[in-house]
């Protein structure tokens, strides 16, 4: 019986004292594979510029269907071998030799006055992307809505759209698998995915070679245009976003221009809002003035999952603003707004941008007044540097600059900021996002086994 | 008439009285031969001179020589007569009477090992008779030369009968003419018959034999491993080795001018139906033999009375209720993928190839040793052959069963009680390492669950050990011994640290019963076939000797909890495990308190092992490479089956020892409520396994690589800090291609030009900077692209998108595909590779081997069953 209880305390000592004192520190056995660093360029500094604007019917507006280039843009820019000056009557690709927008950026820009457009349609000359939101188009009578894919790459492009209504998806044949041939631009008129709708965002997707992509707004009050726009992407769907940009002018004009034709209801300022995920996005929107004399207004809305709403803004007085929004769920958005230049008006669409801390530069069109909006979503005031020019905005502020037409501007900023330019040529009016962008080479890690 | 016989004495003692050579009345002549070397040539040849010749220790009887005399007396075509020989032990057993040769042609004895009883009295026609104690005729010896005693064994006889019966002579037996002689055995007989085969046969047909020997050698040698018979596998081999090297000599025995074929002597063979008489009286005597001295050693006194056997004591009610909490893996498709689990190659020949194969088509294709877990998997694929994957997926429902069965045999060792059995058997099944390794497709894990009891088991029965002592009979016991080498090599090769248990306690039962050393010794074999390359290669090789305690399973497991785990309180599971450790620890203090404290002992040297291996970080494998992870860990759910085994058994070792009634129910209600929560924790975890149809590149590919090519294809991550590349055949990676040695070489691999160059094409593309280098791709075979379709890709994706050199293939269940420009399937036809090696014929020799000696003979277990005075009698019962 000793012996038994002698092993009965043995087992239970060494148990007891292997569980709570047998470690091992760890060792590592062999080598793992070495992971490899190689040096790699930056992409190829290249710029796509979407060219004039697209008219329906050639030239003469005789041949239905058939859309051509009309006239011809300015192109302006910089590059570290110089400045970018140049017109241009298609798409073209702006190659360049520095590897970000603040030594290589372009802007185009073209004021239309004939007989089948009348507005101004300025936009970034951008590297091209695979993935875009865009934020505005009206597809009701009168109204124009074409997607610009401008494939300046060597490899041609599939694309899927997805149009997101008031009701939700627009479904419809052709959305998906739409060519966009290596070298060309593809026109697509929305109308025939989303014909007479008024309110829509549109998603673009595509394989192949990164594309331009734009959307061209025009509006034809009878047999008169009235307003143009070319509209770039906007900033990816996120729960706080940035409308820098509203600059709302001529008000009373435009609303006589209203009262005397209801086809000028739409020179009405709107903010659009689209919840791309999955679930209702709830926000509230503040247009918050550039200085203390502007209160602008508060919106709150809620925007069904997989919908694109507008929201009438057209109670907020002149002035200089920009939205700044606060939602539960990421959302997209933009602004559109109308200028009136005698009995004609214009309008432009200025899109969400993403703050963020700046390192760019962007270049000021030739015979414009432009003016840029920088808005400081942050709780913290942010520093900015524009070509030398120090400028403090302030926590959740947003303030304009005036620009010199032809020049060349760096940015750079302490903290995150959203700033877009504003460009006015005789009343016709356009709003383009500065755009930071870089294509610096570097080191990257490869690991293969 | 005989005139004269002369008597050869070889050891030069006359042993005929001179009385009885009177009663001959003949004449006498003694030659003295100094061993048997000289001939006698000094005899004239004489139609009526005999030669009698009597060996070393033979015992003519009384009338032994007028008897042959008598036979041959008015015969002039005898040439040799033979007597009875009677055994020196027994001279009523008659040990001989006239030779043959089977169909086959191996060397027969016509009558033996029956009790004279007079039955024998009439002179019968042979085709051989022994050469001690028979009369030949002396003129023969002029015309057909002296008995060849070079021949190996009983062939001498033989070969002098057959040549005197060729000569036109006839043999004849004559029962009543009794030689007592030493105790004869037709040893050696197998150089005999290929003997007799070479020097009688038709010399065409004599030298088909000799060409095809290795051939019947092999076919030999596998029938002998059937027969449970490994003692003769030697002197298999070396006669056929001897038959072969040795034709020149052979040949040279061939009698010259024979009067007859071989094949005019056929009425004289033994038929088959003797022949098969001969073997069972052989086998008889053997296993007679066996079973005395295994009655001398003793071993029949562990014996204990029956029990009831697995299925009278439910077992399969049992593990058909474990098939219940097994739910969750119910087949619901052919394969199973995701945790630790990649399907294997749909096809068997696959499997086949990448076992013990020295070439493995990772990366840019790896010379280096085979995983020793690839024969498992061959084994599980094999099961069902058609498909493979199914056997796995079959085998994650059953496993809980299987485990089950095993743990039952292995409870049996220590206890006769079939609900402890039943409920410590129960218990291993639900453990919850083991639940852990199912639900993650820790397929090696599952592997050793299930099979270490069942090792555990065999290795006591040959060892002798545990409640029912050893097998009595030879042939068992090397069924025993070729059960525990194959099992001893799957569970190594599964888990190398539970192999090193295993061998561990192997050696301890060596040791401790090295009666059975002989036996033991070889069970390790199969083990060291399969395993020496790997150790070779990671101790000789890289250097890295703790490489071999990686275990062949992937998937992620960067932290290992089985340590952990074990005293995780705030499991409530934990707390079932800490009263089956309290139930364990009080088996120690049993009356058996011997048994337990060596378990006991084993399971802290388990503990401590686990808590080692546990420490120790390997190289990533190709799963966990793939989501980043440079090391992993083992995850330890296979020793910890060791523990859980071996803390059972303690418990069961207790109870097997308590006989008041009230304790025992205790005991039951307290095994069941450590075994409730088990079973609810393991019927409630759900499987991390996602269905598949076994393909792990898309279909695009799959077709591509059925055809035949070299492509190589590479997949792509991103992760946050860098690109993970993974270069593979377009076939993709499989389980089967998972390879340890690649994985500890990975490191002076990478370090190659071609890796260097690729990583620069690979970054060069990912940066879309139109700087690729192609050629690089293409020189490399690298025909397609494949990247997961993610977010953290989509730069990537686009950057791929954008390049001229790559086509996009679409999007597929496996992310997204590329084309390489510019090479394709014509480009990279498919380059041979043999599936064979040296190593991998020794290895499949050794397993298939051991697998032959592993499979009982029925008829052997029945005969033994029948006269059951001192086989144990659970022996059959359960053939698990």
């Amino acid at each position: 019986m000793f012996k038994r209880i002698l092993a009965l305390i043995a087992v239970a000592s060494a148990s007891a004292l292997a569980v709570s004192f047998l470690t091992f520190e760890p060792i590592d056995s062999g080598e793992i594979g070495k992971t490899k660093t190689v040096e790699v360029a930056g992409r190829a500094p290249e710029l796509i510029c979407p060219g004039p604007v697209f008219v329906n019917g050639g030239e003469g507006g005789t041949k239905l269907g058939t859309f051509v280039q009309s006239g011809s843009v300015q192109i302006d820019g910089r590059d570290v071998s110089g400045v970018i000056s140049k017109f241009a009557t298609t798409q073209s690709k702006v190659t360049g030799h520095a590897d970000g927008s603040k030594n290589f950026n372009a802007i185009q820009v073209q004021s239309a006055a004939g007989t089948q457009a009348f507005g101004l349609a300025a936009a970034t000359c951008v590297p091209g992307t695979n993935d875009a939101w865009i934020v505005a188009g009206d597809n009701s009578i009168g109204r124009e809505a074409l997607l610009i894919l401008v494939n300046a790459g060597a490899v041609d492009a599939t694309v899927n759209l997805e149009l997101l209504g008031t009701s939700g998806p627009i479904e419809g044949a052709g959305l998906s698998g739409i060519s966009a041939p290596a070298g060309k631009t593809t026109v697509l008129p929305l109308a025939s995915f989303a014909p007479k709708a008024e309110t829509f965002a549109l998603h673009v997707n595509s394989r192949g070679s990164n594309l331009g992509v734009y959307l061209q707004q025009k509006t034809i009050r009878g047999v008169t245009p009235g307003g143009l726009d070319l509209v770039g992407t906007t900033a990816i769907a996120d729960k706080k976003l940035v409308i820098p940009g509203v600059f709302l002018r001529t008000s009373a004009k435009l609303a006589a221009l209203v009262a005397a034709d209801q086809n000028f209801a739409d020179t009405k300022p709107i903010l659009r809002v689209t919840a791309p995920g999955g679930k209702d996005a709830t926000f509230t929107a503040q247009v918050v003035g550039s200085d203390g004399s502007n209160f602008g207004t508060v919106i709150s809305g809620t925007v069904p999952a997989g919908s694109t709403k507008d929201f009438d803004i057209s109670d907020v007085t002149d002035g200089d603003y920009a939205v700044q929004f606060d939602s539960n769920q990421p959302i997209l958005a933009s602004v559109r707004y109308s200028r009136a230049a005698g009995s004609v008006a214009d309008f432009a669409w200025a899109t969400g941008v993403s703050a963020s801390e700046l390192d760019a530069g962007f270049t000021v069109p030739k015979g414009t007044v432009s003016k840029l909006s920088l808005v400081n979503p942050s709780g913290e005031s942010v520093t900015v540097k524009l070509s030398g020019l120090a400028i403090e905005v302030k926590p959740n502020a947003n303030l304009v600059v005036s620009l010199t037409a032809g020049k060349n501007y760096q940015i750079a900023s302490s903290g995150s900021i959203a700033a877009s330019i504003v460009v006015d040529a005789k009343f016709q009016l356009a709003v383009v996002p500065v755009i930071d962008y870089h294509s610096s080479g570097g080191t990257l890690k490869v690991n293969i086994r | 008439m005989p005139t004269r016989v002369v008597v050869w004495l070889p050891d030069g003692v006359n042993k005929i009285s001179e009385a009885e050579l009177t009663e001959a009345a003949i004449a006498r002549q003694t030659i003295q031969v100094s061993g048997i070397t000289d001939d006698l040539s000094a005899i004239e040849p004489d139609q009526d001179t005999w030669v009698w010749i009597l060996n070393p220790g033979s015992e003519p009887k009384s009338s032994a020589l007028a008897e042959l005399l008598a036979a041959v007396a008015d015969s002039t075509t005898v040439g040799q007569v033979g007597p009875m020989q009677l055994s020196r032990q027994n001279p009523k057993l008659i040990t001989q009477l006239g030779l043959s040769l089977s169909p086959l042609g191996a060397p027969v004895g016509l009558i033996s090992n029956q009790l004279d009883q007079a039955q024998h009295t009439a002179i019968g026609e042979v085709m051989a008779v022994s050469l001690d104690g028979s009369l030949i005729r002396s003129k023969l010896l002029q015309a057909i030369g002296m008995p060849n005693f070079r021949l190996p064994g009983i062939s001498t006889d033989l070969d002098f009968s057959i040549r005197i019966r060729r000569a036109g002579f006839r043999v004849l037996t004559v029962p009543t003419a009794k030689v007592v002689v030493p105790a004869l055995a037709l040893k050696d007989d197998r150089r005999a018959a290929i003997q007799l085969r070479l020097a009688h046969s038709p010399l065409p047909l004599a030298l088909l034999y000799w060409l095809f020997l290795p051939v019947v050698t092999t076919v030999r040698l596998v029938i002998r491993l059937s027969q449970k018979r490994p003692g003769l596998l030697v002197q298999e081999l070396w006669s056929g080795l001897w038959g072969f090297i040795t034709i020149p000599a052979r040949l040279a025995s061939r009698p010259r001018k024979p009067k007859a074929s071989l094949r005019s002597l056929r009425p004289l063979r033994a038929s088959w139906l003797q022949t098969a008489d001969y073997k069972r009286h052989e086998f008889d005597l053997e296993e007679s033999h066996q079973r005395l001295a295994a009655f001398i050693r003793g071993d029949h006194e562990n014996t204990e009375s029956a029990v009831k056997s697995f299925a009278d004591a439910g077992g399969f009610w049992v593990a058909f209720s474990l098939l219940a909490v097994s739910w969750t893996f119910l087949p619901q498709s052919d394969a199973l993928s995701g945790g630790s689990l990649l399907p294997l190659s749909s096809d068997w020949f696959d499997l086949f190839a990448r076992a013990g194969a020295s070439w493995q088509p990772i990366g840019q294709g790896f010379f280096g040793p085979s995983d020793p877990f690839n024969w498992v998997l061959l084994l599980i694929g094999s099961f069902t052959f058609w498909s493979p994957n199914l056997a796995v997926t079959l085998l994650l429902l059953l496993s809980r069963s299987f485990a089950f069965m095993t743990a039952w045999k292995a409870f049996s060792l220590l206890t006769a009680k079939s609900w402890q059995r039943n409920l410590g058997a129960t218990l291993y099944a639900l453990l919850p390492a083991f639940t852990a390794s199912l639900v993650t497709g820790e397929l090696a894990a599952i592997v050793v669950t299930i099979l270490t009891p069942w090792l555990a088991f065999s290795i006591a029965r040959a060892a002798g050990l545990g409640r029912s002592g050893s097998a009595a009979s030879d042939a068992r016991t090397w069924s025993w011994v070729g059960l525990s080498g194959v099992l001893l090599a799957f569970v190594t090769a599964a888990s190398p640290s539970v192999g090193i248990l295993a061998l561990a306690a192997l050696a301890v039962a060596a040791f401790t019963r090295i009666r059975r050393f002989g036996y033991l010794f070889w069970i390790p074999l199969p083990m060291a076939a399969i395993y020496l390359p790997l150790i070779w290669y990671q101790v000789a090789g890289l250097g890295q000797p703790l490489a071999l305690l990686a275990n062949p399973t992937i998937g992620h497991v960067t932290q290992s909890d089985s340590v952990g785990a074990l005293v995780d309180l705030s499991n409530p599971i934990q707390w079932s495990l800490g009263l089956l450790l309290v139930i364990a620890l009080v088996g120690v203090a049993s009356k058996r308190w011997g048994v337990a404290l060596a378990l006991a002992v084993f399971g802290l040297t388990s503990y401590a092992l686990l808590a080692f291996t546990t420490s120790l970080a390997f190289p990533a494998d190709v799963i966990s490479a793939e989501l980043g992870f440079d090391r992993v860990e083992n995850s330890g759910h296979d020793i910890a089956s060791v523990l859980g085994i071996v803390t059972i058994a303690l418990a069961v070792v207790g109870l097997s020892q308590v006989t008041r009634k009230w304790v025992s129910s205790l005991g039951l209600i307290a095994l069941l409520a450590v075994s409730a929560p088990l079973a609810f924790g393991a019927a409630t975890s759900m499987s991390e396994l996602k269905l598949s149809n076994g393909s792990v590149v898309p279909l695009l590919l799959q077709k591509q690589a059925e055809q035949g090519t070299d492509l190589q294809l590479l997949k792509i991550t991103k992760t946050a800090d860098d690109l993970r590349v993974q270069w593979m055949p377009i076939a993709g990676i499989r389980l089967e291609d998972a390879n340890l040695a690649y994985r500890f070489s990975v490191d002076s691999i990478g370090g190659k030009r071609e890796y260097q160059s690729l990583a620069q094409a690979i970054g060069d593309l990912s940066a879309a900077n139109g700087m690729a280098d192609m050629q690089t791709l293409i020189s490399n075979k690298v025909g397609y692209i494949l990247m997961e379709q993610t977010a953290e890709n989509a730069d990537l994706a686009a950057a791929l998108e954008s390049s001229p050199n790559l086509e996009g293939a679409g999007l597929t269940p496996f992310g997204e595909l590329w084309r390489v420009k510019g090479i394709g399937s014509a480009d990279a036809p498919a380059s041979q590779h043999t599936p064979w090696s040296l190593t991998k014929a020794v290895q499949l020799i050794s397993l298939f081997a051991f697998m032959l000696l592993a499979v009982p003979t029925r008829t052997r277990r029945k005969r033994a069953e029948a006269g059951s005075i001192f086989i144990d009698q659970s022996e059959s019962e359960l053939n698990v």
